[in-house]
């Protein structure tokens, strides 16, 4: 594309990992009314991990805060972290389990 | 361009209207975008009807992503027993949809709420004894 820039990264974007590959949009980018998931960043094909990334905002724009597997297609269990290929050391997960399966 | 779906500019001018020509150009807003027109919406809107509706309408047409978002804008303004109720009275028509809805309704749920956290407890076991029967039969 022609008109494409670089921008650093800050806020919240939807991300997925197809054979080492890490696609991320915003988790508000919208292709017409419909806000663009994790199946429609992964083409409607299978994949390796899928989550959202939290960006620091502002002042310390582009670092990586945290990342979670928050996705309502996939819904990738937490113990496949290492298939996303990013910093395991600032995954956070666990808000998406049932409670059940926590023990609550 | 510039989107002329622009909270800011909208709301005053919604502010002259009757609260059902409001939720009518909610509606008309939801099919241009979601986000902004759910901020509408709460910005606007008084009457429960109004949101009861719009759940019902985010539960229909939303997608496995998309129901969050209806989530964050509704469960503030119906309450979470609300929204559990009206999920369990679809569970056994629409589970698919119901399920959708339940992955996300943790991030929303007040943990220190013991009601709340009871109701969405037993509808996770109604599923849980759904799925099995299912699945037995």
């Amino acid at each position: 594309m022609s008109n494409q820039k670089s921008r650093t990264a800050s806020g919240v974007y939807n991300f997925v990992t197809q054979e080492g590959v890490v696609f991320i949009r915003g988790a508000n980018a919208k292709v017409g009314s419909s806000l663009i998931g994790h199946v429609d960043l992964a083409m409607g094909r299978d994949v390796d991990y899928a989550g959202r990334l939290y960006f620091s905002g502002r002042t310390n724009r582009g670092i990586l805060r945290k990342w979670t597997n928050e996705s309502g297609h996939y819904r990738p269990p937490a113990i496949a972290r290492e298939n996303a290929g990013l910093p395991e050391s600032l995954i956070q997960s666990g808000r998406f389990k049932s409670l059940i399966s926590l023990g609550m | 361009m510039t989107s002329q779906l622009n909270l800011k500019n909208n709301s005053p001018v919604l502010m002259n209207l009757s609260e059902e020509e409001q939720f009518q150009k909610v509606c008309a807003f939801l099919e241009k975008d979601i986000i902004e027109a759910l901020k509408l919406a709460n910005s606007t809107l008084r009457s429960k009807k109004y949101f009861q509706d719009l759940l019902g309408r985010g539960l229909e047409v939303a997608d496995a992503s998309e129901i969050e978002v209806w989530l964050k804008y509704l469960v503030p303004r119906l309450g979470m027993r609300y929204v559990i109720n009206v999920l369990e009275g679809k569970l056994i028509e629409q589970p698919q949809k119901v399920n959708k809805a339940m992955y996300w309704l943790p991030k929303f749920l007040n943990r220190t709420n013991e009601r709340e956290m009871n109701l969405f407890k037993n509808l996770e076991n109604k599923i849980l004894e759904l799925t099995v029967n299912h699945v037995t039969v």
